[in-house]
């Protein structure tokens, strides 16, 4: 039984007078995929920003490898190799595609091999090489979607955390962002997602975590999720 | 055709020194969101070191812009670190910063009034003499002043466009939150932008001074000046405050030449009301293009 590569701890966390997140526990084993699911407004985001510094968190631990993540500033978390790909399009929105992408790529270690990292990136991801001089606000949305995964992915990190990734694009393009996630899990990437739509996680997620009202309230593999039509129900409404 | 190239000489000249001390604020205003109040004061201790180098310490002129600009950029280091850093992630932030650097201002201000005294100085670097452009006469400092602002602009250019660091500090002017997550330390970029505004500040005071003569309250007015371009092109957006810059110094000599000395700053402001009625966004400033 080896170590999970990333611990999460009796968290608590919250902004001003309101808790989120309380008392959060749950393990990653390397080259897993974990999935968050759960009502909005229940905590998925500030989980995954108290994991990448973004929001300090009030008690609990995060332990990646044996050393300790909480208490360090973004950038620190970046340069373990924890990736958090924000929800939304937080891309830069009057840089180029490139830009972007090189951006990904800031730590010196991604900057060295980046060239490469940008041909892969646009095998993958194609539309994105089509469109690399063209300034960031004015892609759709779908196409800030995979800007944002491609500058993610630029970092060369270990761990790879994704905020709804499919949220607010067509059928289609889900189905081309979940295809990347599974070649991802291929390559050996350690990878957490949050996702609203639970029917996407199946064959993909190892492991599915029930986040309700700043709990975990359940959990089991996406096939025991699909089974469970009772937990769907009283949580997501589905 | 003799005072359209006239107006034209002095305008370009007027519009490089603003164009710095502009970018140098629009950069502080990009990354920080921070309404630097000490830029004037930045601008004459420029002015006042170039002064003291040459006339107190005995540096050949050319050697003593290089150690200006570098003294700039140190200043710009020690408002960092001794006020701006201590005060980031506090509450209300954006407008504390601002008194602080009124407060920084008047310090610096009157520090030069207590050294160097209130009595009007005259700047011993710059380049004497001239060439006639026609009949009209053309200051080889002026030319001076225009090659090196578009030579600094160019530099800085490059760097904002074309390194790691560059793109970093673009980085953090466009989304904070974005740039944290791909690994940028968030206060390195800070420092480093001080840095670059202290030194373009110390540059612009120093051309200034050429042209005016040294005071303590010299960076006053270009720093309103500054402003005004600012609002025209749009805060933060550099390139834009370039051009608005030059333009505005033709605008300045132009309105100068034609209704005397006394309109010009009138004038200037009556464009600021003008811009933020039909272009709030700047003249320059493009319209946000987002799809959703």
């Amino acid at each position: 039984m080896t170590a999970p590569l990333l611990q999460v701890r009796d968290l608590n966390a919250g902004y001003g007078g309101l808790t989120v997140l309380r008392g959060v526990s749950f393990d990653m084993k390397e080259g897993s995929v974990v999935a968050l699911i759960g009502p909005n407004g229940h905590g998925k985001s500030t989980l995954l920003k108290c994991i990448s510094g973004l929001v300090a968190p009030r008690a609990g631990d995060i332990v990646l490898d044996g050393e300790p993540l909480s208490g360090l500033r973004p950038h620190q978390v970046v340069e373990r190799g924890v990736h958090h790909i924000p929800q939304g399009d937080l891309i830069f929105p009057d840089m180029t595609v490139y830009d972007n992408l090189m951006m990904g790529a800031y730590l010196p270690l991604a900057y060295s091999k980046a060239r490469a990292r940008l041909e892969e990136i646009f095998a993958l991801l194609p539309r994105l090489k089509e469109r690399q001089q063209q300034i960031g606000s004015t892609l759709s949305g779908g196409e800030r979607r995979m800007l944002s995964i491609g500058r993610g992915l630029m970092g060369g990190g270990r761990v790879l955390m994704i905020d709804e990734p499919s949220l607010g694009l067509a059928p289609l393009v889900i189905d081309q962002i979940y295809d990347l996630i599974l070649s991802l899990q291929k390559q050996g990437l350690t990878i957490l997602i949050v996702e609203e739509n639970a029917s996407r996680l199946v064959g993909i997620a190892d492991r599915v975590y029930l986040l309700d009202d700043g709990k975990l309230v359940w959990q089991g593999t996406s096939q025991e999720l699909q089974a469970s039509e009772g937990v769907l129900a009283t949580y997501l409404g589905t | 055709m003799n005072t359209a190239t006239q107006i034209l000489v002095s305008g370009l000249t007027l519009g490089a020194m603003y164009a710095i001390s502009t970018v140098s604020l629009s950069l502080v205003w990009g990354a920080l969101n921070l309404l630097n109040m000490a830029q004037g004061a930045m601008l004459t201790l420029g002015g006042y070191f170039a002064y003291a180098t040459v006339a107190s310490l005995g540096f050949p002129p050319v050697i003593a812009v290089f150690i200006t600009v570098a003294l700039g950029a140190l200043v710009g280091l020690v408002i960092y670190f001794s006020v701006i850093r201590q005060m980031l992630d506090t509450e209300g932030f954006e407008v504390n910063v601002i008194i602080a650097t009124v407060g920084i201002g008047t310090v610096i201000e009157n520090l030069m009034l207590k050294i160097f005294g209130a009595y009007p100085i005259r700047q011993p670097i710059m380049w004497e003499g001239g060439f006639f452009i026609g009949r009209t006469h053309v200051p080889y400092n002026s030319v001076v002043i225009v090659v090196a602002s578009v030579f600094l602009m160019l530099v800085l250019a490059a760097i904002l466009t074309r390194t790691r660091m560059g793109r970093a500090i673009r980085a953090v002017s466009q989304n904070r939150e974005a740039a944290q997550l791909m690994g940028v330390p968030v206060q390195l970029v800070y420092a480093q932008v001080l840095l670059f505004a202290g030194a373009l500040s110390a540059a612009s005071g120093m051309m200034l001074s050429t042209i005016t003569t040294l005071s303590p309250t010299m960076g006053y007015d270009p720093m309103l000046k500054a402003f005004i371009i600012c609002v025209i092109a749009g805060l933060g957006n550099i390139a834009g405050a370039l051009y608005a810059a030059f333009l505005l110094g033709v605008f300045e000599a132009l309105v100068q030449f034609l209704f005397g000395v006394r309109f010009a700053f009138p004038a200037m402001l009556l464009l600021v009301i003008l811009a933020l009625i039909w272009r709030p966004y700047g003249v320059f400033g493009r319209r946000r293009v987002s799809r959703q």
